[in-house]
């Protein structure tokens, strides 16, 4: 075991040029390339960083935009609710006006069918009862029932026109005067009909008897512009007013609108 | 039967003794620089490396932790002259289980000129960083009685340095050599697998003690903060002295 000299230093002297060589070849690049990937990774990380924090940045923005939109939703929802109710109340009530109006249309469009009905059967059974009557008395009328009833009829113009009227008539029969019988009368009766009537209106009147089939029983006096009719038929019609006055009572209606209510 | 390679003499002529010794470690620098120049030449920065770039990263990362761990200070400064004492030695060792190979650290002038360098850059280390008058401070504390003690310390501690690294290396191609006399067939292969590992335990041990030295002459006094340790630290604090 020796320790050379010449050995010693030149391997000093190798160790330090591998020192150099190594450091310009090997520990340079490397760690050269270690530091540039470090402050790459470093690069990227904080990039990342950055970018994480933008990304929350914006998520954050977002969430409150979001929420905002929520919010407004929610608001826009209850307003539209609100909104939906009122005229849900107003369509309501205007539909229960309408209903109102058309089943008080329907009622008195009913009433008034109801009462037009109720008019029409009373017309109706007016009509009937009084041409049944009218058929009844016009099978038992004859002449002589005629002839009976001209008497009334004169006593009747003498005792009831006032003088203004009798004038009028008197004036109306100058134009000449028809009378008009059911049954055609006698020549007598034609001649003190003539007579009476002469007396109560005046002279110079020319009379016209004339005989209508269609009247049931009864004596007309027909002159320009006015009429004086003593016969059954207008018995008869008294006799159907008197009827339809008092069928026409007002029918008492049931309305169940007002219980529905 | 040498025992060292200084004793195989190439060429000799007056002062100039070329032994192999300095053939072998021609070779082995020649080899170190062409790889390591193979390697750097293009030199990949993106994440995906190739895989001999892959591996000498994690060899110098692996040193600059170890310095870093040790003096508790950027491992920049040191790190060519800690990583190019292991990778020497390391080399060095491993190579010698090729069959003729003659490993440079088995020679006491090789282990000699490598304590000497560690011996001379210890103080430079110090002055650099310290200042002259820190660092000569630190062989008077913590009283100029101390001044002998801490000179003969120094010039014991790069001797030991030296003999441990010879003896180790000698010693395991001795007895490599003696067991192959007395058992040729598969006793000497488990001794080469067992010199391989005692190679880089003992290129361990001599950087981790030159830096021991290093920090111990640059941070003695070091009052400011260690820098931080991005790697994982081994316990190397444990090791001391042999």
């Amino acid at each position: 075991m020796q320790i050379d000299g010449f050995t010693v230093i030149a391997q000093i002297i190798n160790f330090l040029i591998l020192l150099w060589l190594l450091k310009r070849f090997l520990y340079g690049p490397i760690t050269g390339a270690m530091t540039a990937r470090q402050q790459k990774i470093a690069a990227a990380l904080d990039e990342a960083r950055q970018k994480v924090e933008q990304a929350e940045a914006e998520a954050r923005k977002y969430q409150t935009q979001r929420a905002e939109l929520d919010a407004q939703h929610d608001k826009w929802l209850e307003q539209a609710r609100q909104e939906v109710g009122t005229r849900r109340e107003e369509w309501l009530k205007q539909a229960r006006c309408e209903i109102d109006a058309q089943r008080e249309e329907w009622l008195m469009a009913w009433r008034r069918e109801q009462t037009e009905n109720q008019h029409t059967l009373q017309r109706e059974a007016t009509r009937r009862l009084t041409e049944a009557v009218r058929h009844a008395l016009r099978e038992l009328a004859d002449a002589d029932l005629e002839q009976r009833m001209l008497e009334p009829l004169l006593t009747q113009l003498r005792t009831t026109l006032d003088m203004g009227e009798r004038a009028t008539l008197a004036q109306a029969a100058l134009g000449g005067c028809t009378i008009n019988t059911a049954f055609p009368l006698d020549m007598a009766l034609q001649q003190h009909c003539q007579a009476a009537l002469g007396k109560l209106l005046g002279e110079g009147i020319t009379f016209t008897f004339h005989h209508d089939p269609s009247m049931a029983c009864g004596i007309t006096l027909e002159m320009p512009g006015h009429r004086l009719a003593w016969t059954l038929d207008s018995y008869l019609d008294g006799f159907g007013e008197t009827l339809a006055k008092a069928l026409n009572s007002p029918v008492p209606v049931t309305s169940n609108a007002d219980e529905r209510r | 039967m040498n025992i060292s390679p200084d004793q195989i003499v190439l060429f000799e002529s007056g002062f100039i003794r070329i032994s192999a010794t300095l053939v072998f470690t021609w070779l082995i620098m020649a080899l170190l620089v062409l790889l390591a120049r193979r390697i750097t030449r293009r030199v990949i920065h993106d994440a995906v490396l190739p895989p001999w770039q892959n591996l000498l990263e994690v060899l110098v990362e692996g040193i600059q932790g170890q310095i870093r761990d040790v003096t508790r200070q950027d491992p920049a400064p040191y790190l060519p002259f800690i990583g190019t004492l292991f990778i020497f030695i390391a080399a060095s060792n491993l190579l010698a289980i090729i069959p003729g190979f003659e490993p440079p650290t088995g020679s006491l002038s090789t282990t000699t000129a490598l304590a000497l360098c560690v011996f001379i850059a210890v103080p430079l280390y110090g002055i650099q960083r310290r200042g002259w008058q820190a660092y000569l401070k630190n062989y008077v504390e913590p009283t100029p009685v101390m001044l002998p003690l801490n000179i003969i310390g120094e010039l014991s501690r790069t001797l030991a340095l030296a003999v441990r690294l010879y003896g180790n290396v000698m010693s395991g191609a001795v007895v490599g050599a003696i067991l192959l006399i007395i058992t040729p067939l598969f006793f000497p292969v488990l001794m080469h697998a067992l010199e391989l590992l005692t190679g880089l335990i003992q290129a361990y041990i001599f950087a981790i003690l030159a830096t021991v030295y290093l920090a111990a002459a640059t941070a003695a006094h070091e009052d400011s903060p260690p820098p931080p340790t991005p790697l994982p630290t081994k316990g190397t604090r444990s090791i001391n002295e042999h």
